[in-house]
């Protein structure tokens, strides 16, 4: 299966990139990312264009990257500086490939498409992370055994929660409230509400909610790659379902997923939240939270995979709790059927 | 009203349907073997049929969520549908349908 490579995926963390050589498999290619003096992030194809060897397994001097094997140097433009033991260099001694990257959100971000079409304007943002009244908390780096649709198809359902994350995120308030699903361009959006219910446990060790709540779930799937989970409550009967959110707990979990390969993804997550601005203490308590939700998720999704890999003869079944994950494989299809479109045209 | 169905063995049914119910559930209460897994939610289709006879222009179109699942199905001809999307009315009396063959 194909992955659409015209659009940006997260790399790495930006505390992760650095004046070393950081190694990365992104849509199954090696790239090879780092920081330059002027604190520019340059990624290569992690290859050496002589002998193959991973430029990874070389040294940074400098800007430069010097491959370990014969010591062929290229600068961060690509090109080729230095061959020991000639004076000549060829015009094709450079590079094998360059890809646009970009920092946002404590991210840097790769163009794994065609670069003339990368544009940096199309890279994600979350107006909230740059809101002083809120506080932004960056996770981890999630290794998920499967294929990125698995996670998020799990990412366009909320009917998962209630039994997967039951000390967390769920709720037995939510077994039974319908989803519903709609399309904005290329997002998918999966969401419900659950009214007048008591608060999930996460919510009740941070919420200070005195009886029960109004809660809502909003899975925004901005294709191919991101989820937003916009979720949060307030007390009953203060009007958050109509729009009031004035006294309310609200966090947007994100996700920016990156495949590997066809069966290992990526996931860079982190939290963005209306209360108490950086505290560095209580953002490393949620983050906990998170941490075992997601544990959660990735013991469901890898055992998933496994069985998806297996191949069995039959159709899994399908359910009206599906609708997001159905849109959601459908748009991916559409545009993979774009960009091969759009590819061939050019070619 | 009365709705005529074929099913996978080429058999012809009369069934006689109530406006305001889908075609899936006429189909589905007579006892025909039509999976609808999802019940009638447009998230599964397993209630693909055809209409036969020039129905497909007479009955209300798809919408966007019912035309994806479509495109994401198997042996999907021009008047293929799913027939949890189709409401009975008195226009539809006598309407001809045939079911999909059954998904592997």
């Amino acid at each position: 299966m194909a992955f659409l490579r015209n659009c940006w995926y997260v790399a790495a963390w930006s505390r992760e990139v650095g004046r070393w050589l950081t190694a990365r498999t992104i849509l199954e290619e090696k790239v090879v990312l780092y920081r330059t003096e002027g604190d520019e992030v340059v990624a290569f194809l992690d290859v050496c264009p002589h002998r193959l060897l991973p430029l990874s397994k070389g040294r940074l001097k400098g800007d430069s990257i010097e491959c370990g094997y014969h010591g062929v140097t290229f600068g961060c433009d690509g090109k080729c500086e230095r061959i020991p033991g000639q004076s000549n260099i060829p015009p094709s001694a450079e590079v094998a490939k360059k890809y646009p990257v970009a920092e946002r959100m404590g991210m840097v971000w790769i163009w794994m498409g065609a670069p003339e079409l990368a544009d940096e304007n199309d890279i994600f943002d979350l107006t909230q992370y740059h809101n002083p009244e809120w506080s932004v908390a960056h996770g981890d780096a999630l290794e998920y055994k499967c294929n990125y649709l698995l996670l998020a198809d799990n990412l366009c359902d909320p009917a998962h929660v209630t039994f997967v994350h039951q000390t967390t995120l769920g709720s037995e308030a939510g077994e039974d409230v319908p989803v519903e699903t709609v399309k904005e361009g290329n997002t998918i959006i999966t969401y419900r509400w659950i009214i007048d219910a008591p608060p999930i446990p996460i919510f009740q060790k941070f919420g200070n909610f005195k009886g029960n709540v109004d809660r809502w779930h909003y899975y925004n799937w901005h294709a191919p790659n991101i989820a937003i989970i916009d979720f949060g409550s307030a007390d009953t009967g203060t009007g958050a379902p109509e729009g009031n959110r004035n006294d309310c707990i609200h966090i947007y979990a994100c996700h920016f997923m990156t495949p590997v390969d066809e069966t290992t993804t990526i996931d860079y997550w982190m939290h963005v939240k209306n209360f108490k601005p950086q505290d560095p203490t209580l953002d490393e308590q949620i983050s906990d939270q998170f941490r075992i939700a997601f544990a959660e998720d990735k013991e469901i999704l890898d055992a998933c995979q496994e069985e998806e890999s297996r191949g069995y003869e039959w159709q899994p079944l399908r359910l009206a709790i599906d609708k997001g994950s159905n849109r959601m494989r459908h748009l991916i299809k559409q545009l993979l059927a774009e960009e091969s479109e759009s590819t061939s045209g050019q070619g | 009203m009365d709705i005529i169905i074929t099913d996978r063995e080429g058999k012809v049914h009369e069934l006689s349907a109530e406006p305001g119910w889908s075609l899936m559930e006429v189909i589905r209460e007579a006892g025909m073997p039509i999976k609808a897994e999802c019940g009638g939610f447009c998230a599964c289709a397993t209630c693909h049929i055809y209409l036969d006879d020039g129905w497909i222009d007479r009955v209300p179109s798809a919408n966007e969520e019912e035309a994806e699942l479509l495109d994401m199905a198997f042996d999907i001809e021009k008047n293929s549908r799913l027939c949890c999307q189709i409401t009975m009315t008195s226009e539809l009396d006598g309407l001809r349908a045939t079911l999909a063959p059954d998904e592997l």
